[in-house]
């Protein structure tokens, strides 16, 4: 691996983007079979039920870890949210995926330090971190202590609603995944952008 | 008048002086009655013709009613006087007073065959408590708290007194809280004069249900060293017994068993009376490790007395029965996610009776400012009258089966009329219980015998709803409670049943007209997982597309 290449994901936010990765790919795969029991992927469903919570307290923690990153570093403003000048490249970037790719345009944005995300991933990734993260991670938490928060589950209209909620956004997860992943072969070669997470430099 | 004062006074206690305590003249000949009780009084006090000494021979009978006149009354009306008794039948004036006659020293060997639960009476209560006619006593409740406490969580109201509701409610939050780390202790001491005894007891109604006898109760914690002192309803800590109006609407009595078929005689009853109508059950039952070690008889677990017969209790109450003998359970299910959760919508013999048939029911609970309590058929009479049964209400074309075009309705006008919100609650308890819970080794600890959709409480669901004469239990498809707003199927989630499988699309796919209306109804929270799904697939081929088209423009 080389270093060569514009800087753009500090150290800390690598580490915390891989062990996520990790962690995101234990809770889908327990979630499906805990969603859908016939589905045998791990054969002990106790250890199933485990693995899926205590993986769920670690990106718990890995999160309050990432919103650290952001509040010690800064950059969140910079990176996260969107701006008048980013909804206006909305239609270009589009254009750029449904179409100019395969024309062999450039891609309308360029990633630097300073920023990191074009329009479309800063919509995903706040929609992603400050939505639906803290929503999954929340109703995550209620569930594996649903005698501590019988009180708040009641109220809030009962285990159907708690798990309508968890489950919605497990699905907006897996849907987001596909997505990402996919996305990630989107960069000057297929693995650019996988190698940029690795290295911490983006290929010019 | 003021110098006449003290010398009055003191020439009253001159004159009073001889009268008390015995003087030497009397004690020069009965020395041996200077240590009894009444050894404060001079001797002429009572034996009034013995002033002048020698005295007569024969001395007048002395009269105990010019002191003692409340005691000798209560006597000349008790069952002892009418056997002949007298004062001095138990009291020798001229001995001390540890040799006054006690209960024991006439009836000493009393059997008390007839008195249920007679160890526990005569352990805790003294004779007068429940023989003498004026008997009045106390309760004092101490409860020893591993873990400390507020005194809100006993005294809700604030008044400084538990009532029975504070009380039950803080033994469930022992129990749930605490768990085994309580200690509870009564101590019932009831006290009348034993003057006043009468020629029978007092009846266990007096106690049970009027309780005559026992008007205060009061409540001692001690919390780590914390001390909380409170007044407590004493009906609290008095079992309350059965009466016959009440025995009336038990399984029992509406079955036609009078009192008795049962109570042959006053003792306890064994399970050969039971097995008198219980036959088949009994002959599993004999077998099993239960009846062999003796632990427990059909009594222990079944009170015949209770109004709720046992498939009316819910599963938590079900647990409550086992909890009687089995107090460590929770330590035994550490093993158990969510132990607790299970305890309250699961009885213990859905997994430690693996030959019992299990069902999956749904009571319909109204929740009002003061808790929860069941619905009642004065509740479906006020929403929608009492001319018809409440299956002809909830089944409304008679076909047997309640879609969600019928059930949804159904609540929704419920809850209209109802005082409190309307919530239909799960549990999964056993609808045909086989007695044999001898296989312990083989109980079920594979979550997915439930926590699946081939779980066999799925193929035996049941709506209770009341009747005009007791409970109605209607099959109903959880789907068809799934499909229920959030708001009335508050408090249940049906495992496997909010998940969508192939057998829902391809019914849903298949039906037509009204039929696929229910369909889409019953779906409810299922199609989550179809539109998840379906997303998910449609996403998937978009990008497999995109590759596509990447390969073939090369990029």
């Amino acid at each position: 691996m080389t270093n060569n290449g514009v800087p753009l994901h500090p150290l800390l936010i690598r580490i915390w983007h891989w062990a996520n990765a990790l962690l995101i790919f234990i809770l889908v795969v327990t979630g499906a079979q805990l969603r859908f029991t016939d589905l045998v992927i791990i054969p002990d469903y106790g250890l199933v039920v485990a693995l899926h919570k205590y993986a769920g307290y670690v990106l718990t923690v890995f999160f309050l870890f990432w919103m650290a990153a952001y509040v010690i570093a800064g950059g969140f403003t910079t990176h996260y949210v969107i701006t008048l000048k980013d909804i206006r490249s909305i239609p270009g970037q589009l254009a750029y995926y449904i179409h100019g790719l395969f024309q062999g345009s450039a891609n309308p944005f360029v990633p630097s330090p300073e920023s990191r995300f074009n329009a479309l991933q800063k919509l995903a990734y706040s929609f992603i971190m400050i939505i639906a993260m803290p929503l999954i991670i929340v109703t995550g938490i209620v569930f594996g202590n649903i005698m501590d928060f019988y009180g708040i589950i009641r109220a809030t209209g009962g285990i159907r609603v708690l798990d309508a909620i968890h489950v919605i956004v497990g699905y907006i997860f897996l849907i987001y995944l596909i997505v990402h992943l996919y996305m990630a072969t989107l960069g000057k070669t297929p693995f650019s952008h996988t190698k940029a997470m690795f290295t911490g430099h983006e290929e010019e | 008048m003021k110098r006449f004062f003290p010398a009055a006074a003191f020439l009253i206690l001159l004159f009073l002086l001889p009268l008390c305590g015995m003087t030497q003249e009397c004690l020069d000949c009965h020395e041996k009655y200077q240590k009894t009780d009444h050894a404060k009084l001079k001797c002429v006090a009572c034996h009034s013709d013995a002033k002048d000494l020698p005295h007569p021979e024969k001395l007048k009978k002395p009269e105990c009613a010019s002191c003692h006149g409340d005691a000798v009354k209560q006597h000349e009306a008790s069952v002892h006087s009418g056997k002949g008794l007298k004062c001095k039948s138990c009291h020798n004036v001229h001995t001390p007073r540890q040799e006054t006659k006690t209960c024991a020293s006439c009836h000493a060997s009393v059997a008390h065959s007839k008195l249920p639960s007679a160890r526990k009476h005569l352990a805790e209560m003294n004779c007068v408590g429940c023989h003498a006619k004026n008997a009045r006593g106390q309760i004092n409740v101490r409860v020893e708290l591993k873990q400390s406490i507020t005194r809100d969580v006993l005294d809700k109201d604030g008044n400084r007194s538990v009532d029975e509701k504070e009380w039950k409610d803080f033994l469930v939050h022992s129990q749930s809280v605490v768990g085994d780390g309580y200690k509870i202790k009564r101590f019932y001491s009831a006290t009348g004069s034993s003057h006043a005894v009468g020629p029978t007891a007092i009846s266990c109604n007096g106690c049970h249900v009027e309780n005559k006898v026992f008007h205060k109760a009061t409540l001692e914690i001690n919390a780590r060293g914390q001390r909380i002192g409170m007044a407590l309803d004493p009906h609290s800590v008095i079992p309350r017994l059965p009466v016959v109006d009440l025995y009336r609407l038990t399984a029992h009595g509406k079955g036609g068993v009078a009192c008795a078929d049962c109570h042959v005689s006053q003792k306890q009853i064994d399970d050969h009376v039971c097995a008198k109508c219980h036959q088949t059950v009994y002959n599993v039952y004999k077998g099993t490790k239960h009846a062999k070690a003796g632990a427990a008889k059909c009594t222990d677990c079944h009170d015949p007395h209770k109004v709720k017969a046992y498939r009316e209790l819910g599963a938590a109450e079900r647990v409550a029965v086992c909890v009687r003998c089995h107090g460590d359970y929770r330590k035994h299910h550490r093993w158990l996610p969510h132990a607790e959760l299970h305890f309250m919508y699961l009885e213990c013999s859905t997994c430690h009776s693996p030959r019992s048939k299990k069902g999956m029911v749904f009571n319909v609970n109204v929740h009002e400012k003061d808790g929860r309590r069941r619905l009642t058929r004065d509740d479906i009479t006020a929403a929608f009258g009492g001319m018809k049964q409440t299956k002809d209400l909830i089944d409304a074309n008679g076909d047997d089966r309640i879609v969600p075009s019928e059930v949804v309705p159904f609540f929704e006008d419920l809850g209209r009329a109802a005082k409190g919100a309307v919530g239909v609650e799960g549990s999964i308890v056993v609808t045909d219980i086989h007695h044999d819970y001898s296989q312990v080794q083989k109980r079920d600890k594979v979550c997915t015998t439930c926590h699946s959709n081939d779980a066999p409480f799925y193929q035996s669901m049941y709506l209770v709803l009341p009747e005009t004469e007791g409970l109605f239990y209607m099959p109903v498809k959880g789907t068809v409670l799934a499909a229920m707003p959030s708001s009335i199927a508050l408090n249940f989630f049906l495992l496997g049943e909010t998940k969508a499988r192939w057998s829902d699309i391809r019914a849903l796919v298949g039906a037509r007209g009204e039929a696929r209306d229910e369909i889409v109804k019953e779906l409810g929270f299922k199609w989550i997982d179809i539109v998840g799904v379906f997303l998910s697939i449609a996403v998937l081929v978009f990008v497999c597309l995109h590759i596509v088209l990447r390969v073939v423009f090369r990029r």
